[in-house]
């Protein structure tokens, strides 16, 4: 009888968890940014910005079977440096807050004669692929670079 | 005497003047046939010296006497004479960079920088350097448009050689004439004769310099395009829509 109810509440927390999306992936902003509204976030489950115009973002996009980490950091270097011309500055390994491991794409990209940095951090997490991104003008990315790693890698998963 | 100058120059003048130049026995032949036997001995020799330079083809062996071993000069052939020029529009991320990069190409397989402009560059490597300098522009980035072509032109090379010769060997006769000659006049003619054969000369020479510098080094011409205002079509898409949108565009726009 107690095993039943126990059952029953952890069965209520899972199904609160999915239907009011408490469990989405989730990273935790630096100081200084605010989380938009939902109608502003687009296609990203969390977007902050900074009041001088840095954004931090999380994709979560569904990840189809087979697909490796390798696969997405390949597929999406691909796109960054081939199609758009960004410079890949850096590729180096990174660690989800859950212990997830992933990969850290630094780019740089002119934009209307000013340098822009690009950060994308790259995880497969169960049935997902998330790509926490972050971006801006150089030299306003440059003195938060350290915070702004830190946020890409304080993500965690839905549950965990 | 002087009957026989003023025909062998006017037999010249036409031949040249009329592009005859290009058929190597003309002037011998003309000469002989002017009626001056004391050549027509050389005039069978002459020919079988210039009959493997022939764009038509070496005479047939038979062709020639016994006398005049005709297998050296027979087995003489010459390698095929092939100008090959690029053209390639190349999407990189760095235009600047890769016109450098290009540059420094050029010189480290032993050519050189033609011209160059913001977005443009023209070199030309060695003609054995062409395939290597292919493949390396072809891993500077995504290639756009790519125009290969090889021209051929040999004929074109032979026919210059042999004008040349022929020049060459008319002024030589015109020399010897000029030793002989005894009358003003004649020897005003051939003076004349002499100088705008000369110039004839040089004119084939140049041509002939300008083309085996062709041949011996091959051009690529490479416009190079910013990556992000030229989509690389030619690239395959991969079926995940989502990875069109990662970068700063959406990133930063609300």
């Amino acid at each position: 009888m107690r095993h039943a109810t126990i059952l029953t509440v952890l069965a209520f927390l899972a199904l609160s968890c999915g239907v009011l999306g408490g469990c989405e992936p989730k990273m935790a902003m630096p100081s200084g940014f605010v989380e938009v509204e939902a109608y502003q976030r687009g296609a990203y489950t969390q977007r902050a910005v900074s009041a001088d115009g840095v954004v931090i973002a999380l994709r979560s996009e569904t990840n189809p079977k087979d697909a490796t980490l390798d696969f997405w950091v390949t597929a999406i270097r691909d796109e960054l440096v081939n199609r758009r011309g960004y410079t890949l500055a850096k590729e180096e390994p990174t660690e989800a807050a859950n212990g997830a491991k992933g990969k850290l794409l630094t780019c740089t990209a002119n934009r209307s004669g000013a340098e822009f940095t690009y950060l994308a951090a790259v995880y497969v997490m169960g049935g997902q692929v998330l790509v926490a991104e972050a971006g801006g003008k150089s030299e306003i990315v440059a003195p938060r670079l350290p915070d702004i790693r830190k946020a890409l890698a304080s993500l965690r998963s839905g549950g965990v | 005497m002087r009957q026989l100058i003023l025909a062998f120059l006017v037999l010249i003048g036409s031949a040249c003047l009329s592009g005859g130049c290009g058929v190597p026995q003309s002037p011998y032949l003309a000469y002989a046939m002017a009626g001056r036997s004391t050549h027509a001995d050389s005039a069978a020799g002459v020919l079988a010296q210039e009959a493997p330079l022939s764009p038509r083809g070496p005479l047939p062996a038979a062709a020639l006497s016994d006398a005049q071993a005709p297998t050296p000069l027979l087995t003489v052939v010459d390698p095929r004479k092939v100008v090959y020029t690029g053209q390639f529009c190349v999407a990189v991320g760095d235009v600047a960079v890769s016109i450098q990069a290009t540059k420094a190409l050029a010189d480290k397989l032993g050519g050189y920088m033609l011209r160059m402009t913001t977005n443009t560059i023209v070199i030309r490597v060695p003609a054995d350097k062409f395939d290597a300098a292919v493949a390396e522009l072809n891993r500077m980035g995504t290639v756009l448009n790519k125009d290969i072509s090889a021209q051929d032109v040999t004929d074109q090379y032979m026919d210059l050689e042999m004008r040349l010769k022929n020049a060459k060997a008319t002024q030589q006769k015109l020399l010897a004439l000029l030793e002989k000659s005894q009358v003003v006049r004649d020897t005003m003619d051939i003076e004349k004769e002499l100088q705008r054969i000369t110039t004839e000369i040089e004119r084939l020479q140049g041509q002939l310099n300008k083309l085996s510098n062709e041949v011996a080094f091959s051009m690529l011409t490479v416009l190079f395009n910013q990556t992000s205002s030229a989509p690389a079509e030619t690239q395959v898409k991969l079926p995940f829509y989502w990875l069109g949108r990662i970068g700063l565009n959406e990133l930063l726009s609300f």
